[in-house]
């Protein structure tokens, strides 16, 4: 606990107990306050700040936010009086001769604290939103894990058809060269780096999926997939059904002859003109071929949040002894 | 179908829960060190009931509307059981929060629901409960406050304590949970979604509430304690019923 009767010194008043109430309560407010504003600002101002993002107060700066503007100069208070407390105390248990861990218990919860803040900064700042991408057999790029690939799905439905479990096999093909496989699922992402990059399932199901060949190159692509060709990327903007036919035709977006990006439906059998004068054909279309959406984030934040909930943990079970039902000196009774 | 038939026997068993914690009032106004007996049958009914959808679900039954306030009764009762004090100020403020809980559970629909997938993980059986003992905790610290401002005894204060302690360490469980699924599920520990807002707001207040005994200035107002634990329950109540009534569509909106 910080220091209950700071010793003198002219800034000691940074590391006292009653600074360190007057910030939580503090804190309290103004979240208390910005979660109504969020509420009711949500069309305007907070339009477009989504899971823990921080930049979006800052990049599109608003008299709304004035509680956020105000929560982070009180937090940095905060932080800063937490530190000197906790230092403070640790450095007089210490110097008493207190050896057994369950001393330090409060001192690992404050530094738990202290590292869930620069896990909510890093976060805030520093997390990216990758996008979504449909895998299905073919090859295609996973932003932060390289390329992957669907191998298979298995999905338990329960009566009635809803999903009980998703598994979902990929093959992954790392930027350095290795590959592995993974299984996804539901609460179950691809992740790399202690949580900083994630690939989270958001759906399962079938897609068409189109086939198409430039020489000895080939790829097939879902609906909103890339590949490359010649070195050069073709992307399936769309399938459309043509009447007459009975195969769809694909609205495909790459490098023209000149180099200039171009969109264009191409039929079964057509050819597309890319860049170089190379030649790429619809060779087929797939009605329907298992398929999932992934989205990916970037979460620099999720390690240091790891980190964080470990030392709560820790410093919650630390402080088992003193959780016991009853005490001498308790509440009366009628 | 969106679940499994719902047995008619298992509203019976909720409305006889409640007429358990009825009787723990009654006998409560007369005879508070008895009212632990009916008390405890009100308890074990409500986790018979639980155990019996959880059966019927193949997991944890806290899908709905229903499900969530019979779960709040329930882990209120749980810590009241506890933390039994035989004390009129102290049981009948707990047992009217359980009562209207409980009345609120009855007034949902009953049917059973699937979970969604994105439920079925650890981490919901973890957080959801853990969450709720909490709230448990801090209602019966409320509880106690209302008590010391009845009778002025000391020890109530040792008891709002640790009541807060404890309601401190099982959010601090539980929102480690609630990390590590929001993680997993949606790519985030936090978001800013009212419920998770609230549930950041009720960690501070709760850890800042812990240091007021501390705090030398405050040490001559034995008052502060009781009024702030009745005024963190005011906050448990937006917390929990607040965002998922009044602040729109979040993530943790019932089903």
């Amino acid at each position: 606990m910080p220091s209950a009767s700071p010793p003198g010194g002219r800034l000691a008043w940074l590391r006292s107990q009653g600074l360190g109430v007057i910030c939580g309560y503090g804190t309290v407010l103004l979240l208390a306050v910005g979660s109504v504003v969020m509420a009711l600002t949500r069309e305007g101002a907070s339009a477009g700040i989504g899971q823990d993002d921080l930049t979006g107060f800052f990049l599109r700066p608003s008299p709304a936010h004035l509680w956020l503007y105000l929560l982070v100069p009180l937090v940095a208070l905060y932080a800063l009086n937490t530190t000197l407390a906790t230092l403070d105390n640790v450095r007089r248990r210490w110097r008493a001769g207190q050896r057994a861990p369950s001393a330090y218990a409060v001192a690992v919860l404050h530094a738990a604290f202290l590292v869930a803040l620069a896990a909510h900064a890093v976060a805030g700042f520093l997390s990216v939103d990758g996008g979504t991408t449909v895998l299905a057999s073919s090859w295609q790029p996973l932003p932060g894990f390289g390329e992957a690939r669907l191998a298979g799905v298995e999905v338990d439905r329960l009566p009635g058809g809803m999903p009980e479990e998703v598994r979902a096999t990929l093959e992954v093909r790392r930027p350095d060269g290795s590959r592995e496989r993974a299984v996804v699922g539901y609460d179950r992402p691809l992740s790399a780096g202690w949580g900083a990059r994630l690939a989270l399932l958001q759906d399962e199901g079938r897609a068409a999926v189109a086939r198409f060949s430039s020489g000895a190159d080939h790829c097939a692509l879902a609906e909103g997939q890339r590949c490359l060709v010649g070195g050069d990327p073709v992307e399936l903007l769309a399938l459309s059904a043509v009447p007459g036919t009975p195969d769809p035709a694909a609205l495909v977006r790459a490098s023209g002859p000149d180099g200039r990006v171009v969109e264009r439906w191409v039929m079964r059998g057509g050819l597309l003109m890319l860049r170089n004068a190379r030649p790429l054909s619809l060779d087929t279309v797939i009605p329907a071929e298992p398929a999932v959406l992934l989205r990916v984030r970037q979460t620099p934040g999720v390690p240091w949040a790891l980190a964080a909930a470990v030392l709560l943990t820790l410093g919650t079970a630390l402080l088992w002894r003193r959780l016991g039902p009853r005490r001498p000196g308790d509440a009366p009774q009628d | 179908m969106t679940g499994p038939a719902t047995p008619p026997a298992l509203l019976l068993l909720l409305q006889a829960a409640a007429a358990a914690y009825a009787v723990a009032f009654l006998v409560a106004l007369r005879r508070p060190r008895l009212a632990r007996w009916p008390l405890l049958a009100g308890v074990a009914l409500q986790l018979g009931w639980s155990l019996w959808r959880g059966l019927l679900l193949r997991f944890f039954p806290l899908t709905g509307k229903a499900e969530s306030f019979a779960a709040a009764a329930l882990a209120t009762g749980l810590v009241a059981l506890v933390a039994f004090r035989a004390s009129r100020a102290y049981l009948l403020p707990l047992l009217l929060v359980m009562g209207a809980a409980l009345a609120a559970a009855l007034a949902f629909p009953q049917a059973l629901r699937w979970p969604p997938p994105i439920m079925r993980t650890l981490w919901y059986p973890t957080h959801v409960p853990l969450s709720f003992l909490a709230y448990g905790a801090w209602t019966a610290a409320a509880a106690a406050g209302l008590a010391w401002f009845t009778d002025r005894e000391p020890g109530w204060l040792a008891l709002i304590d640790r009541l807060a302690l404890w309601g401190f360490v099982l959010w601090s469980l539980s929102m480690i949970c609630g990390g590590v699924w929001g993680v997993v599920a949606w790519g985030a520990w936090f978001l800013w979604d009212p419920k998770v807002v609230w549930s950041v707001i009720l960690w501070f207040n709760a850890a800042t509430f812990l240091h007021l005994r501390l705090t030398p200035s405050l040490q001559q107002r034995p008052w502060v304690r009781p009024a702030l634990a009745l005024a963190g329950f005011a906050l448990l109540l937006v917390a929990y019923v607040g965002t998922s009534f009044f602040f729109g569509k979040g993530s943790h909106a019932f089903g």
